[in-house]
């Protein structure tokens, strides 16, 4: 044995981060699997998952695979929604029946829109959700519809479809080939319910406000009823105030040219007009909007005009002509000057892939048939895209692969390229400022912003920063030889999540031939640095609640005790005493320790562990030597005890309640050192490994080494 | 329900550690404080009011003005100086909202359930045979809610005009809406307004002609 002066020491190293190159300082460690950076700046085990909804020993409930994962908090904050696409089914959560509800179902389901949705295990995003002020969007993907929740309904988003126009009737002249004088006799007729022949219109609805009158200069008549035509059209309006796309327009209803005798009232030879066939609205419809056109022939305008709902006896107007979804007909008796409103005209709702809120809009991008389009809807609308809104961001017209909302504004990403969308400097329009024409997002799901305002993401090649000093900056360098093992195939269906609590970015993502997410980049917003982590197999997705509770969610399949893998909504880094899962070691890896001079041997003697008390048990001490990873040269697993042997602290299970001897009362956990006898004798460079299946807190470790002369193993 | 979700699982063998107690604890004390919500109650669990507070889920206010519009025997009154006890609201010939019952909240960020009931009866003109028609309405913060006002509100579309047309009937009125507000002070009316008849023609109205409201409530639910 060596006496210790002539050993080395390696210095305290307090390891937080990982590396996958061969040379780094000792500081850097090689892996660090299933550890989380602790307030006291520690690393401990981490904990969980527990499922969402525990097993209560009543019904199973019986998850289909995971596609999204969602939390929100809704009317005003009162209403605690979360949201799981697992399966054909989008469920939320009824905490207190301990139960999930079907919201978006297949036929038969009894979900509340009962739709069909595409279950699928092929490469895609995973169901993007965003929140509104009012309700969530949700987006599934494989060519689905999207669609809006309020906390109470869910209904398709928009409209996707235009309405069929109205028909209308004006007043029909008997031509007897002579003279005018029977233009306009017979009012409107057509239809059941006013079959007879009526001069101005219906006398229930008063005096007739249509037609354009011209004084007749010469004297010789009161004046002239000109020739006029009038057209229609309809538009719907839903629920959540969304607008359809107009409708066509209506056949042309006109008016005869009519001479109005001295004597005659001008007002009273105004007439009205009818239309019928207004179509209803798909469900979710509350009102239609009834378009109108002044006089075509001399207004000067062929616009289409809204019809208030309400223009007389000074009552508040209402938001649709129609504010019912029931009426067919309308008996149109509007002068032109109370049509003020032009309409919209809105597009009907594609299929999309991905969205984000900005600017007070939703923009939809990945559009089916146009994915370089990107779209924004009417600010409050959600589901209402206008024509000619849209724009194509990258000049090469490059499939939309991400959108992201930031303090700066909206991040539109191809999978080669970023902009940032901002407000024109007029304030009317927006304008898109290119941020890399190389680096790109390939997973938009794998989008965060962390709490000093950066944001990462995913890219072709690596994961990205984007400071908005520094620029975009590829920060996964130290990792390389991990990243580089993402599948680039499934890489979109990567996602990840901020976690506050110990400012943490996690992204899962599949590696080499894996078909699902099953390895977590763990990027230490503190440390700057990397780790890994596998608590949960393969999540689909994952989100963050928006309460004050900042539960991590994930739609994931998870390794049960037994090893029976299961899907399931969970929650991350909790525990509780009716679920169990699987045992997770967590372990820590050093680099190759002397890597720089291992042409010198050296002797491994002793390795002190800096830990925190944590469980009567013992952590593995493994060492390897030599660059050789698959052979250990040394193990202990029984001195590395996870308490203090010398001075145990009150444990579970042991302590009784009201003991009198020490210990007996609840406790800080304390930090202690606990030294273990390696024995790696004449090696270039050597690694510790440090693994536990039991919960482990470290606060970091050093070795003894007594260098040799002479040289290494040098050919 | 975070009772259901602690931090951490103390398991046996592990140090009785004093954070994590703390850890496990906070989030049920924070809910406690005022982030229950739908997911720790069930769907019928508040369906006496005695299971509550007063003031805890649902503060409830309410106006009321009782009118005793006629002695036993005798018919409904023909003037608002014939009901026994009490003070009839009267419409007046001007076509715009009266307001019937004012009550004023002050109001946290809150859904205002507000429900107004009533009754009405009309004056005996001398000399005339229509009237004119009448309308309600609830209006919040000096805005009429449209979806609140009887009648449609529409002379042109409507064969019955207007408003409620009721040739003089007595009749007993509820009308109610739900409405999101934000935090402040709010004022919510039942409103009035004598409308048109089927046959446009303001020529009836008259200072006898009018309708009278008798015993109305308005009675406004914060729902927390």
């Amino acid at each position: 044995m060596g006496y210790d002066a002539n050993r080395l020491n390696t210095g305290l190293l307090v390891l937080r981060v990982e590396s996958g190159r061969l040379l780094t300082p000792a500081t850097v460690a090689s892996e660090i699997v299933n550890f989380e950076l602790t307030p006291e700046g520690t690393l401990a085990s981490v904990r969980g998952p527990i499922p969402v909804l525990p097993n209560y020993g009543q019904v199973t409930f019986t998850y289909g695979r995971p596609h999204g994962v969602f939390h929100a908090l809704l009317m005003e904050g009162s209403r605690d929604v979360l949201l799981a696409h697992m399966g054909d089914t989008v469920w939320v959560l009824d905490g207190w029946s301990r139960t999930w509800s079907p919201l978006i179902g297949p036929v038969g389901s009894g979900a509340q829109l009962e739709v069909e949705l595409t279950d699928t295990d092929q490469p895609q995003y995973p169901t993007q959700f965003e929140q509104t002020p009012t309700g969530v969007i949700i987006v599934p993907q494989n060519r689905s519809r999207a669609y809006f929740y309020d906390g109470e309904l869910v209904l398709p988003l928009g409209y996707d479809r235009a309405p069929s126009p109205p028909k209308g009737y004006g007043p029909v002249s008997y031509e007897d080939g002579v003279s005018l004088g029977q233009a306009n006799y017979y009012g409107y007729t057509g239809t059941a319910l006013w079959p007879a022949a009526v001069p101005f219109g219906h006398p229930d609805f008063g005096f007739g406000q249509v037609g354009f009158i011209i004084p007749d200069a010469t004297g010789t008549e009161a004046g002239i009823l000109a020739h006029s035509s009038y057209q229609a059209a309809i538009q719907h309006i839903d629920y959540f105030g969304n607008l359809s796309p107009v409708s066509a327009r209506s056949n042309t209803v006109t008016i005869s040219t009519e001479l109005i005798p001295l004597g005659d009232i001008l007002d009273e030879q105004q007439h009205a007009l009818l239309w019928t066939s207004i179509p209803r609205g798909p469900e979710g419809t509350i009102g239609r909007i009834l378009l109108h056109s002044k006089d075509l022939r001399n207004s000067g305008t062929t616009d289409l005009y809204e019809v208030p709902g309400n223009m007389l006896g000074g009552t508040s107007g209402s938001f649709a002509t129609f504010p019912d979804n029931s009426t067919e007909f309308f008996h149109y008796n509007r002068s032109d000057s109370t049509l003020v409103t032009r309409t919209v005209e809105p597009i009907p709702v594609p299929t999309f892939k991905l969205c984000a809120m900005a600017f007070g809009r939703l923009w939809i991008a990945g559009v089916d048939g146009d994915p370089a389009v990107l779209i924004p809807s009417m600010p409050g609308r959600w589901g209402t895209f206008l024509k000619d809104s849209e724009y194509y961001p990258d000049p090469k017209g490059a499939e939309i692969t991400a959108l992201h909302s930031i303090r700066q504004g909206l991040l539109v990403f191809t999978a080669t390229s970023a902009f940032l969308f901002t407000v024109s400097d007029d304030g009317k329009d927006f304008q898109a400022t290119p941020l890399s024409a190389i680096v790109g997002c390939v997973a938009p799901a794998s989008i965060v912003t962390m709490n000093d305002d950066t944001t990462i993401w995913l890219g072709r090649d690596g994961f990205y920063r984007l400071d908005a000093e520094k620029g975009i900056a590829n920060i996964s360098l130290d990792i390389e030889p991990m990243v580089r093992r993402i599948n680039p195939v499934r890489a979109k269906q990567a996602c990840a999540t901020y976690v506050p609590r110990n400012r943490e970015y996690r992204c899962w993502a599949p590696l080499d031939g894996g078909r699902a997410n099953d390895m977590c980049f763990v990027f230490d917003g503190l440390a700057e640095g990397w780790r890994r982590r596998e608590d949960v197999e393969y999540p689909a997705a994952l989100c963050l609640s928006r309460d004050h509770r900042s539960y991590v969610f994930a739609a994931a399949k998870v390794k049960a005790t037994g090893g029976t893998i299961t899907n399931g909504v969970w929650l991350m880094d909790h525990e509780s005493l009716n679920y169990t899962p699987a045992v997770r070691t967590s372990r820590l890896e050093t680099s190759w320790i002397e890597a720089s001079r291992s042409k010198d041997v050296k002797s491994g003697k002793m390795v002190y562990l800096w830990l925190r008390e944590s469980e009567n048990a013992s952590a593995t001490i493994t060492v390897y030597r030599d660059w050789r990873e698959n052979t250990a040269s040394y193990t202990d697993t029984t001195n590395a005890k996870l308490i203090d042997p010398e001075d145990i602290p009150p444990l579970w299970g042991t302590t009784a309640y009201g003991q009198t001897t020490a210990p007996n009362k609840w406790i800080r956990r304390r930090p202690y050192w606990k030294k273990v006898s390696i024995f790696v004798p004449s090696c270039e460079v050597y690694k510790i490994v440090v693994e536990a299946a039991a919960f482990i807190e470290i606060l970091g470790l050093s070795m003894d080494e007594q260098p040799h002369g002479g040289s290494g193993r040098i050919p | 329900m975070a009772w259901k979700y602690p931090k951490t699982r103390s398991r046996i063998a592990q140090p009785m550690d004093l954070d994590a107690l703390n850890e496990n604890f906070e989030n049920v004390v924070q809910e406690l404080q005022g982030n229950l919500n739908e997911h720790n109650w069930a769907a019928n669990a508040f369906t006496d009011a005695e299971d509550y507070a007063q003031g805890a889920v649902l503060r409830v206010r309410q106006a009321v003005s009782e009118v005793v519009p006629m002695a036993a025997g005798v018919g409904p009154p023909v003037n608002i100086g014939s009901v026994v006890s009490g003070t009839p609201y009267q419409t007046q010939p001007d076509f715009e909202w009266g307001q019937v019952v004012l009550q004023t909240v002050r109001t946290d960020a809150t859904v205002l359930w507000m429900m107004a009931s009533f009754q009405h009866s009309v004056s005996s003109p001398a000399g005339t045979i229509r009237r004119s028609g009448i309308q309600y309405a609830l209006r919040l913060d000096g805005t009429v809610l449209t979806e609140t006002i009887t009648g449609s509100g529409e002379r042109a579309t409507d064969t019955n005009g207007e408003g409620y047309d009721g040739d003089g009937t007595n009749m007993a009125f509820v009308i109610d809406a739900v409405i999101p507000v934000t935090a402040g002070p709010h004022q919510v009316e039942l409103v009035a307004r004598m409308a048109s008849g089927v046959a446009l023609n303001l020529q009836y109205l008259s200072d006898d002609d009018y309708w009278m409201i008798l015993n109305r409530e308005l009675l406004i639910v914060e729902m927390y």
